[in-house]
């Protein structure tokens, strides 16, 4: 028989128990600790029997396991990782893995990072970014196999086409589903500006607490919130309300909730299009309408005011007429008087000048009658005594010679007697 | 890349422009002439969007997210 030393049976003993490390063990955790921030270590237990099996691992992995701020004794939960025997005999597992068990466990879990999540600002109303309207480009974060994409899909088309969908296929469930949703939010980060994506859906059906495990855990949440893009997480039934889904901008009950929610059917979108046009149709009319009335009343404002200015023009005309017609009368009468005035004029000459006529006429015979011819006519006859007319006895002598001038002829005499 | 994502048409804008064209219709004191340019730009757009509307397809594109690290 060989005799060993304690190093090489110890050795021995390892080698022989390696093919344990890919079992996973459930147990309760108790006396959990966390040391300097350096290493996590606890022991599982069975609940009734006295048998415990120390763990450990470092904080980083715990971290990376979403583990920290979650893990307590009394938690259920399935190890995987190294089993050993350590220096000093102890005997322990350096886990790699470690997973929640149990709706009890996890449902506690669940409350202390909702807790913590919450205390944190990553549910919080007022930062939850808008959903465009119309999303032309949709991220789609889920498994290609799972009855959700397909509902999700089926929804979508039935309600709007013309949609770009970028799908990265990830598991929803077991130990990749939290790494790979990780990753693939990180992928749409870098892409989403070439993409110009409208938003992200993270999507799974229903399912188990533990079947969700991913979508309540602290890594998924985180990468929900610090999204570049809108998130809409359609995960699981009505009731599930994740801690994805309560840190995505937009939380649907269901993965075709989630279509529905996103985009709208193109029967209300084309009713909406309708409405506009009706709208605008009927409010170009009111317009028209409107105008047509301005210009009705300025029409009517027009005729009224030409109205009233030939009204005014008309009244001026007339008293302007009866104004010219006046003078006009007033020179008609002047110029009869002038005419009248004329005419007695003329007729005044006329008659004077008559007058005047036989005037000289009546002068012309009484001078007539007063001519020596027509005294002498009458019998009279003149004497002279040499070229001297007597008319006084005076005047004569006698013997004085006369000469009798007699209506028709005369005689010459001697002065004999003086009649005195 | 696929270059389906740049179209030319936004379909969210191209909506709210109608939108906001049948709002001012409503709000503002519009000259005729601004009020028949709007209806016909709004015309426009309804016609577009109506187009759109119309595509019943959707394109579905797989894109791959970098997971190499965690493949154990």
């Amino acid at each position: 028989m060989k005799i060993l030393p304690v190093s090489k049976f110890i050795q021995y003993i390892n080698e022989a128990i390696s093919t344990f490390s890919n079992a996973k063990v459930e147990g309760e955790v108790s006396d959990f600790r966390i040391t300097r921030n350096k290493w996590v270590g606890f022991d599982l237990k069975d609940e009734e029997d006295e048998q415990i099996l120390p763990c450990f691992t470092t904080y980083s992995l715990f971290k990376s396991m979403g583990m920290d701020d979650v893990l307590e004794d009394g938690m259920r939960v399935h190890v995987r990782g190294d089993v050993k025997v350590r220096k000093k005999g102890n005997f322990s597992m350096f886990m790699k893995e470690i997973d929640l068990a149990g709706e009890g466990t996890l449902k506690k879990a669940y409350e202390k990072l909702k807790k913590k999540l919450k205390k944190e600002g990553l549910f919080k109303e007022e930062r939850k970014r808008p959903i465009s309207q119309f999303p032309q480009n949709i991220g789609i974060i889920t498994s290609s196999e799972a009855r959700a994409y397909g509902d999700f899909l089926k929804v979508l088309e039935d309600r709007m086409g013309g949609i770009n969908i970028y799908h990265i296929p990830v598991h929803v469930q077991g130990k990749n589903a939290i790494p790979e949703i990780v990753a693939a939010f990180s992928k749409f980060d870098q892409l989403y500006q070439d993409l110009d994506l409208d938003l992200i859906v993270l999507t799974r059906g229903g399912g188990s607490l533990e079947d969700l495990q991913a979508f309540n855990s602290e890594d998924v949440a985180r990468s929900v919130f610090s999204s570049e893009v809108p998130v809409v997480c359609g995960v699981g039934h009505e009731d599930d309300v994740t801690l994805a889904g309560l840190t995505a901008d937009l939380r649907a009950s269901t993965p075709s909730n989630a279509a529905e929610l996103i985009v709208r059917h193109r029967r209300q979108v084309l009713a909406d299009i309708d409405s506009f046009v009706y709208k605008m149709r009927s409010n170009i009319n009111n317009i028209l309408d409107k105008k047509n009335k301005i210009i009705d009343r300025f029409m009517n404002k027009g005729i009224r005011f030409v109205s009233d200015k030939e009204k005014e023009l008309s009244h001026l005309l007339f008293a302007f007429k009866h104004k010219i017609n006046r003078y006009k009368k007033e020179i008609e009468d002047k110029k009869e008087l002038l005419d009248r005035a004329g005419k007695s004029f003329i007729s005044n000459i006329e008659q004077k000048v008559e007058s005047n006529r036989s005037k000289i006429e009546q002068s012309k015979k009484l001078l007539k009658s007063y001519s020596p011819e027509s005294i002498l006519n009458r019998g009279y006859s003149i004497v002279k005594k040499g070229n001297s007319i007597v008319s006084n006895v005076e005047q004569l002598q006698k013997q004085d010679e006369v000469s009798v001038k007699m209506s028709k002829g005369g005689f010459k005499g001697e002065v004999r007697e003086l009649l005195k | 890349m696929s270059d389906t994502n740049k179209d030319e048409f936004n379909f969210s804008e191209a909506f709210e422009n109608l939108e906001e064209i049948t709002e001012s219709f409503e709000k503002d004191d519009l000259e005729l002439d601004e009020a028949i340019d709007k209806f016909e730009k709004g015309l426009g757009l309804a016609e577009k969007l109506k187009e759109k509307l119309n595509e019943a397809e959707n394109k579905i594109e797989k894109i791959k997210a970098d997971f190499e690290e965690l493949e154990d």
